[in-house]
């Protein structure tokens, strides 16, 4: 892999020694356009040495995405031929969203169960006096216990709604790999390595928020709502 | 106790119009149908058959906020209950909304109390207490 500081970096004296060296003896003799001449070499020499370090870079980074394509192979997306990490992103967005409907479906199977089961025991337990003493308690422990665990699935179903929270900045994430392969792109073109083009989108950092729904009711309030 | 209200829950996530709308079911509310965004929410309202309007706020198409205002700006319509239940919490994105007409702002993810208690609100005050589940 090519990253950047692979190769050994060659000492300041080796790589301006000679320049500066014409650049200090041009200024002694006063030699202007010698002068001139020895600062042209050094910003030329400057210039070329960042745009090493831009290549470099892009290349790490080029590489960086290449590694990460070959990591996530086709097997790890659920067979999906997928090389791009916007769709990687976009199939974890999809798993969550299954697994949360597969919950609220599992939830919904279970309760009519509970629904039907309260409401027999509610009625037992109106005829409880003329049952066992034994009978009439375990009548009435389910009825509570069954009320119990409907409210918990409630919850459950609630609990979701990580899914559309989590998506929201997953769907984030994948504006913002977009991006950064798009400015990947024009660098490896700047600097003569062919890129794949992406479609540019905008990513807009988040300006801080409300902390708690109780800010919201006061912000709400001070607004006559 | 069962609610004739008749609730359009918009959100672009379909699990999180599952949630309201078993949310809504739990409390007595069983007159609920769903919209992806604001576009094809709009049409529906236009028809007259809601008189309760739960909407997200980031939503693709139309997002919630140009949706309260379009129901705002419709004679037929405009009078709505709008609640607008989002994980947006900026400051002044609660000022716009508040300003667009909006009847309640709760915040994603919220407690099960924290929905109750703004709908049960706004159903009072805007549709009166015989609406209440």
């Amino acid at each position: 892999m090519n990253t950047v500081g692979h190769s050994q970096p060659q000492t300041l004296l080796a790589l301006y020694g000679e320049s500066v060296e014409r650049l200090r003896a041009a200024m002694l003799a006063n030699a202007k356009a010698d002068f001139q001449a020895a600062l042209a070499v050094l910003q030329e020499q400057r210039s070329e040495d960042f745009s090493n370090e831009l290549r470099a870079l892009a290349d790490a980074l080029h590489d960086a995405m290449v590694q990460f394509r070959r990591d996530f192979s086709i097997a790890a997306v659920g067979g999906r031929d997928s090389s791009d990490a916007g769709v990687k992103l976009q199939y974890v967005l999809h798993l969550t969203n299954q697994a949360a409907h597969r919950t609220i479906d599992l939830v919904e199977q279970c309760v009519p169960l509970l629904d039907r089961t309260v409401s027999t025991a509610g009625e037992l337990t109106a005829e409880s006096a003329e049952l066992p003493p034994k009978v009439s308690e375990f009548i009435t422990a389910t009825w509570q216990d069954c009320t119990l665990v409907r409210g918990k699935l409630s919850q459950l179903v609630l609990e979701q709604s990580y899914q559309d929270l989590s998506g929201q900045i997953i769907r984030g994430v994948v504006v913002l790999v977009d991006q950064v392969e798009l400015v990947l792109a024009k660098i490896l073109g700047l600097t003569g390595t062919s890129g794949r083009t992406a479609a540019y989108r905008i990513y807009r950092p988040e300006a801080p928020a409300l902390d708690q729904q109780s800010d919201v009711d006061d912000l709400m309030a001070d607004l006559g709502i | 106790m069962s609610s004739k209200v008749r609730f359009l829950v918009v959100d672009d996530f379909s699990t999180m119009r599952r949630i309201i709308k078993n949310f809504l079911n739990d409390l007595g509310y069983h007159n609920v149908q769903e919209a992806d965004d604001g576009l094809s929410a709009l049409p529906m309202l236009k028809t007259g058959n809601f008189d309760f309007l739960i909407t997200d706020w980031n939503m693709p198409g139309m997002p919630g906020l140009d949706l309260l205002k379009a129901v705002r700006a419709d004679p037929k319509i405009g009078q709505m209950p709008v609640l607008l239940l989002t994980a947006e919490a900026k400051r002044e994105q609660i000022v716009e909304a508040a300003a667009a007409g909006v009847n309640g702002y709760v915040v994603k993810p919220f407690t099960s109390q924290t929905l109750r208690d703004k709908l049960d609100k706004i159903i009072q005050t805007r549709l009166g207490p015989q609406a209440v589940a």
